[in-house]
């Protein structure tokens, strides 16, 4: 009597440490076929769950851990979540072509690996830069602060912030991207 | 004009990019793998950065002002809720950053290869119990019951007793410092232990000053400083592994690790038991105690404060939270709903806090009046941060004039005053459209980042002044001020109200989504109190110097 709500049980149990494990992937796998990180949230939570409900079918071949194997699993049902939301929403805002989702897809997979290394790379590129640049850098990701503070307290124009801030943004990606191709030597 | 491939890219991420634009970055993504990746390797930068920046989920360039009202709670939490709630498991409440810290201990599946790449979560060994312990910068807190993981382990004062997983118990007196290898092995960098093993544990060995001290069975004692190592047998056998080779000593026998005597510092002595120094710590709260009743019970009579909900007074029930400020009883004493607990305060078990960690818990209070400045002050105890929003004191309905006071999921005190609820601010989005970013104008004010997990259970002082007449908002972490903030034109308000307002969670947010509703502090909150007017930086160090417990050291 009590083994199938055992079971159950236990299947839950499994399924939650996996999708704790993954949701940040996941997240960012969505994030990376939109453009914009608006229905992120959304989305994620409609994969959560899809994933759930099809969790009788997860039956991991045994080859990659089984992490891995979730993960790349979930990132199928995340695709066509993206896709489903890109056709209900219609063509009244910017939405990516199915062919582009599908070829972001394709290479934004083959990233989430890397992902967790990016990070560390990402602080340590961010150290090499001063506290304005990096204040300016932050400024529109972090609220309390902004360009147009910037430009109030600094007296620069925000144009000319904007700039700035677009040169940093791309000195830091090759920062990042150097170190990365370092590492995986 | 024609943009790089790079600023195209950009643009998009910040939502600036036009339609045309748009549809060449979406031709150049379809026909070039650079492109692509250059575009999935900067969008992670972007998003990196903004995880960096402490949040996730803000919107996007532009819309750095949004309050707290314009998120939800992360898709994760409450997808793990709704498959809760629809599957009748519940038990994940508790938000996922606990979850994510216990979940081999707690949640691994049997035989998932991928989950044991964390075996630092598995611990060695557990503290049975412990006094008068101040843990060293660095160290997170640990309380009775608690696992510790292989790694480093260091405290400046106190007795910690451990029970290592092969049966050995170690007695620890700090300052201490010890690297806890596995359940048989542990590293002594300096302090004084004693060890008692039982016939199970026999082997169960302490590594100092490059030696082995291995148990044969009852009891030592060993005091480590720098190079130099002191054992002395109390009972039985142990086996010692230095430079010298092996040598037994037994009962009554000592020697120093090495052969290299210590010339001063090492006093051969019994440390003293912990219910000796239990006693001694417990005399010690208590006088800091009654001094802190005397000292808050003249504050009573200060007119400026209009709120003191400390959880001591003799007419306090479980139904009932009285508010101490002027002449009682009155509106503005709590009530209690559901099912709050009391635990020890800040001075242990002679005085209590509230804690409200089941979210159907409240305390409800009604402050009335018209005011010319806030402040807020309370000792709080953090356990986790599971909410985005955490609430300490929340004005029920957030109108005109009213207060939030919380904390953001990543450790930053954050202070807000609405300011004009009939305005709704918007921006323009990335298709053109007037999105309304937020419900009312107001602004929040947040201070950088004052906890982490690692202060998890520590008692803290906080406070956060809002002072229209000097246009200015500080918040405060143990008595110092840890940031400034000019309040702008914009969000100017000079009549203030509190009303139905909660301590420790939000009973009545805007919207209809239960999910906006779960801000409930997890942890305690210990003698809160509110101020008409903003209380300057010396009375707030007075404040929090009259209220600190014995062994407080501050930030």
């Amino acid at each position: 009597m009590s083994s199938r709500y055992d079971d159950r049980d236990e299947r839950h149990r499994e399924f939650v440490a996996l999708l704790a494990c993954c949701e940040p992937a996941i997240r960012r796998f969505v994030r990376s076929l939109l453009p914009s990180r608006e229905a992120v949230d959304d989305i994620t939570q409609d994969v959560a769950l899809e994933c759930w409900r099809k969790y009788e079918d997860f039956s991991p071949a045994g080859k990659e851990s089984r992490v891995d194997e979730f993960l790349r699993w979930s990132c199928v049902i995340a695709r066509f979540k993206v896709l489903s939301h890109q056709r209900d929403r219609g063509r009244d805002k910017l939405v990516f072509r199915e062919s582009v989702v599908e070829a972001l897809a394709a290479d934004s997979q083959d990233l989430v690996a890397k992902r967790e290394r990016r990070l560390g790379a990402v602080e340590k590129c961010l150290e090499s830069l001063n506290r304005h640049q990096r204040r300016l850098l932050l400024s529109v990701h972090r609220p309390g602060d902004s360009v147009a503070d910037i430009a109030r307290e600094s007296g620069e124009k925000a144009r000319e912030l904007y700039t700035k801030l677009n040169r940093l943004r791309s000195t830091l990606f090759d920062c990042v991207e150097a170190r990365l191709a370092e590492e995986g030597r | 004009m024609n943009r790089s491939k790079r600023e195209l890219i950009l643009a998009a991420l910040d939502g600036s990019i036009s339609p045309e634009e748009f549809d060449v970055l979406q031709s150049a993504l379809l026909e070039d793998e650079e492109t692509r990746l250059e575009y999935l390797g900067l969008l992670d930068l972007h998003e990196d950065l903004t995880e960096l920046s402490g949040d996730v989920v803000t919107a996007d360039a532009g819309a750095s002002e949004a309050g707290p009202i314009s998120f939800g709670l992360t898709a994760f939490v409450a997808a793990v809720v709704a498959a809760s709630v629809l599957f009748g498991l519940v038990g994940f409440w508790g938000g996922h950053r606990e979850f994510d810290r216990f979940r081999i201990v707690d949640a691994a599946p049997a035989g998932a290869d991928g989950l044991d790449a964390e075996p630092a979560v598995a611990g060695h060994a557990s503290i049975r119990r412990m006094v008068d312990v101040v843990w060293s910068p660095g160290q997170s807190v640990l309380s009775p019951g608690d696992l510790v993981s292989a790694g480093p382990l260091k405290f400046e004062r106190g007795l910690v007793e451990l029970d290592f997983f092969c049966g050995a118990t170690l007695l620890v007196e700090g300052p201490a410092a010890l690297d806890v290898g596995s359940d048989w092995v542990v590293e002594c960098l300096s302090g004084k232990v004693e060890a008692f093993v039982p016939p199970a544990a026999r082997g169960f060995t302490i590594n100092a000053a490059g030696s082995s001290v291995v148990d044969l069975g009852t009891a030592f004692s060993l005091e480590v400083a720098g190079d130099k190592a002191r054992v002395d047998v109390i009972d039985g056998e142990v086996e010692l592994r230095d430079r010298r080779g092996s040598l037994r000593l037994t009962t009554g026998e000592g020697d120093w690790l090495n052969g290299k005597a210590a010339d001063s510092g090492f006093e051969r002595r019994v440390l003293p038991s912990l219910d000796e120094v239990a006693a001694s710590a417990a005399a010690a709260e208590d006088a800091a105690y009654a001094d802190w009743r005397r000292w808050s019970s003249d504050l009573t009579a200060d007119e400026r404060l209009v709120a003191f909900y400390s959880g001591d007074d003799e007419r306090d029930t479980d139904r009932a939270f009285v508010n101490m400020a002027g002449a009682s009883p009155r509106a503005s004493d709590g009530a209690i709903i559901g099912l709050a607990d009391f635990p020890d305060g800040r001075f242990g078990a002679v005085s209590k806090a509230v804690a409200l960690n089941r979210p159907g818990s409240r305390v409800r209070v009604h402050v009335d009046g018209e005011f010319r400045a806030y402040t807020f002050a309370c000792w709080v105890r953090i356990d986790s941060l599971p909410n985005r929003y955490n609430a300490l004191f929340m004005g029920d309905g957030y109108d005109n004039g009213e207060p939030h006071w919380q904390i953001h999921e990543d450790g930053r005190l954050m202070l807000s005053v609405m300011v004009d609820t009939s305005d709704r601010p918007t921006r323009i989005d990335a298709g053109g459209n007037t999105v309304v970013t937020d419900n009312g104008r107001h602004k929040v004010y947040f201070s950088p980042p004052v906890w982490d997990m690692s202060m998890s259970g520590r008692w803290l002082h906080i406070a956060a002044t809002y002072d229209p007449a000097t246009r200015e908002v500080v918040h405060y972490l143990d008595g110092e001020a840890v940031s400034r903030h000019a309040i702008e034109d914009k969000f100017y308000i000079e009549s203030l109200q509190i009303g139905p307002a909660e301590i420790g969670s939000w009973g009545q947010p805007f919207r209809d989504s239960p999910w906006f509703a779960v801000r409930t502090l997890h942890g305690a909150v210990d003698d809160l109190m509110v101020f008409d007017a903003a209380v300057d930086a010396d009375e707030m160090r007075r404040l929090y110097k009259a209220g600190r417990p014995p062994g407080h050291l501050g930030q």
